[in-house]
């Protein structure tokens, strides 16, 4: 790596340097009360008992294990149906008019707006919350896809034709790796949503999950724990992120440089 | 040198209206191309647009017709329409004698941007075509790796687009529309976008291509000297909406080696001014 890419980086490491060491000075010192910004030992010893003795009965790798899972399932089940719909309404008008009015609909409603709604239909188990991810990713997903197909240059289905792909395998060959760099930049925001909504989905009636883990400490005024529980969620974002743009680098090389 | 003998146009032009007669030619091989009064036009009602009227053309079996015209004289709309890529609004294209539907993988295209496929590497850009008809791996890979040898790309058969020269992503265009053997290559300006050394190591490249093969090809180029080295038959079109202006035995064709020896041919320079001429009158 050369100088000019290493300066930023120091300087975002010295900023988040920074803002640790100006909360520890603040919290060292009593400043503020520990129930608004509980200290930074504090806070570390909150999460190494949570290592040790887990959270309100569940160790924390369960708590941790059944957000990533419902977060898992939903963002497979998207992926699933979001991107062969997104091929099928990105070349045929009519799929795309038939599905638009309800994807339009949905997609700027707040997501807790209607989970009582899912909720009442699927129970308050597991399912009720993954449904409620699977739309949040849902919409995102689709229309990138969309996006992407309209995206593919007339003419690299025209040689493909006359290379001899038959229709079907236009979709298979070349719509679909064509798509992939839109496809990910879907992923992308919909890993993100769905992450967002998940708190949102284990406000009701879960029992593990970190984002239960933080409102329900919350309830108890454990700022220690909700610290803890909201470091290692951004954490957890920023692992999923990178994992997912290396996946990106592997797979879609070429994105950008056509 | 050896002498080369060179008509004029003004030679030339007893060709023009019955292009197979020229003594030196071999006997009229099988109709490969056949445009009767075709025409082309965009939109509709006032907003109607004429691309090309009238365009009558044919082209036998192993011929190389280069088609020579200034931008917008409707070049490429004529090679689209030949590909099958649109249809024409008036007139009857005929393909091996038969109506022309759509793509059909016995015309092979080469466009002006290599249009490679970006995920695939060479080979795999080499293969797609004989993947699409269900050949199998082992005899796939060694089809494939003679073609991209014969462009000579074999050091980077593993590379991808992105990674690739203008002039190498245009020799595995060729290759990739090569390996299939189609009776008929189009090819759209493909070395317009490359440096001139380049475009005359790939001329010489297709030339020979072609004449290995035996098969037909059309070639549209602006370049007067890349059409007079390439074509036996060249074709100018000009006009608006577009047409064929009038069409010549190149006096050259395939009798010199390179480029500048075509440049330095007994004259040279009188056919070159009369063809940059009738362009200049066609635009």
């Amino acid at each position: 790596m050369n100088r000019k890419a290493v300066l930023p980086r120091i300087v975002s490491l010295a900023a988040v340097l920074l803002a640790l060491t100006a909360w520890w000075i603040v919290t060292a010192n009593g400043w503020v009360k520990p129930l608004f910004l509980p200290s930074p030992p504090d806070v570390w010893r909150a999460f190494t008992d949570m290592v040790t003795s887990g959270y309100k009965g569940s160790p924390l790798a369960l708590h941790i294990w059944d957000s990533m899972y419902r977060l898992g399932a939903a963002f497979a089940l998207a992926l699933l149906t979001a991107v062969p719909l997104g091929i099928l309404s990105g070349s045929n008008k009519w799929v795309q008019a038939a599905l638009y009015p309800f994807i339009e609909f949905y997609r700027p409603l707040p997501p807790l707006a209607y989970y009582t709604v899912l909720v009442l239909w699927l129970g308050i188990e597991d399912a009720s919350k993954i449904m409620l991810l699977f739309l949040a990713a849902f919409a995102p997903l689709y229309i990138a896809v969309v996006s992407g197909v309209k995206r593919v240059p007339s003419d690299r289905i025209n040689g493909a034709r006359s290379l001899g792909a038959s229709k079907w395998k236009i979709y298979v060959h070349i719509i679909l790796p064509s798509c992939l760099p839109e496809i990910f930049i879907g992923i992308r925001t919909a890993v993100g949503v769905a992450y967002t909504t998940l708190a949102a989905a284990e406000m009701v009636a879960a029992v593990t999950g970190i984002g239960w883990m933080v409102l329900d400490a919350s309830k108890f005024l454990r700022s220690d724990i909700v610290f803890a529980g909201i470091i290692m969620m951004g954490l957890i974002a920023i692992l999923i992120d990178i994992a997912i743009r290396s996946l990106e680098r592997k797979i879609v090389p070429w994105s950008g440089k056509e | 040198m050896a002498a080369i003998q060179v008509e004029t146009i003004e030679q030339s032009k007893e060709h023009l209206s019955l292009p197979t007669t020229e003594s030196s030619s071999t006997t009229p091989g099988k109709e490969v191309v056949s445009l009767s009064a075709v025409g082309l036009s965009y939109g509709d009602g006032k907003q109607q647009r004429e691309i090309l009227r009238d365009v009558h053309l044919q082209i036998v079996e192993g011929e190389f017709v280069c088609v020579l015209g200034a931008s917008g004289s409707g070049k490429t709309s004529l090679l689209r329409m030949i590909a099958g890529y649109e249809q024409p609004t008036a007139g009857q294209i005929k393909l091996f004698g038969r109506p022309h539907l759509g793509p059909d993988r016995q015309v092979g295209v080469v466009f002006q941007h290599a249009n490679l496929f970006p995920w695939l590497n060479v080979r795999g850009n080499v293969e797609f075509g004989l993947r699409m008809q269900g050949i199998r791996k082992v005899l796939r890979r060694e089809r494939a790796a003679d073609a991209i040898e014969r462009v000579g790309l074999a050091h980077a058969a593993k590379l991808m687009p992105h990674q690739l020269s203008g002039g190498m992503k245009q020799r595995v265009a060729i290759a990739r529309s090569m390996v299939t053997e189609p009776e008929l290559m189009l090819m759209d300006e493909p070395f317009a976008a490359l440096d001139a050394i380049t475009r005359e190591a790939l001329q010489v490249q297709v030339r020979e291509l072609w004449q290995q093969s035996g098969k037909t090809a059309l070639f549209i180029t602006h370049d007067v000297d890349e059409a007079l080295f390439l074509g036996d038959r060249i074709i100018v079109m000009g006009g608006s909406p577009g047409g064929i202006a009038t069409e010549m035995r190149s006096p050259l064709g395939h009798r010199t080696v390179n480029l500048s020896e075509t440049r330095s041919a007994n004259g040279y320079a009188k056919v070159r001014d009369q063809l940059i001429q009738l362009l200049k009158q066609e635009s």
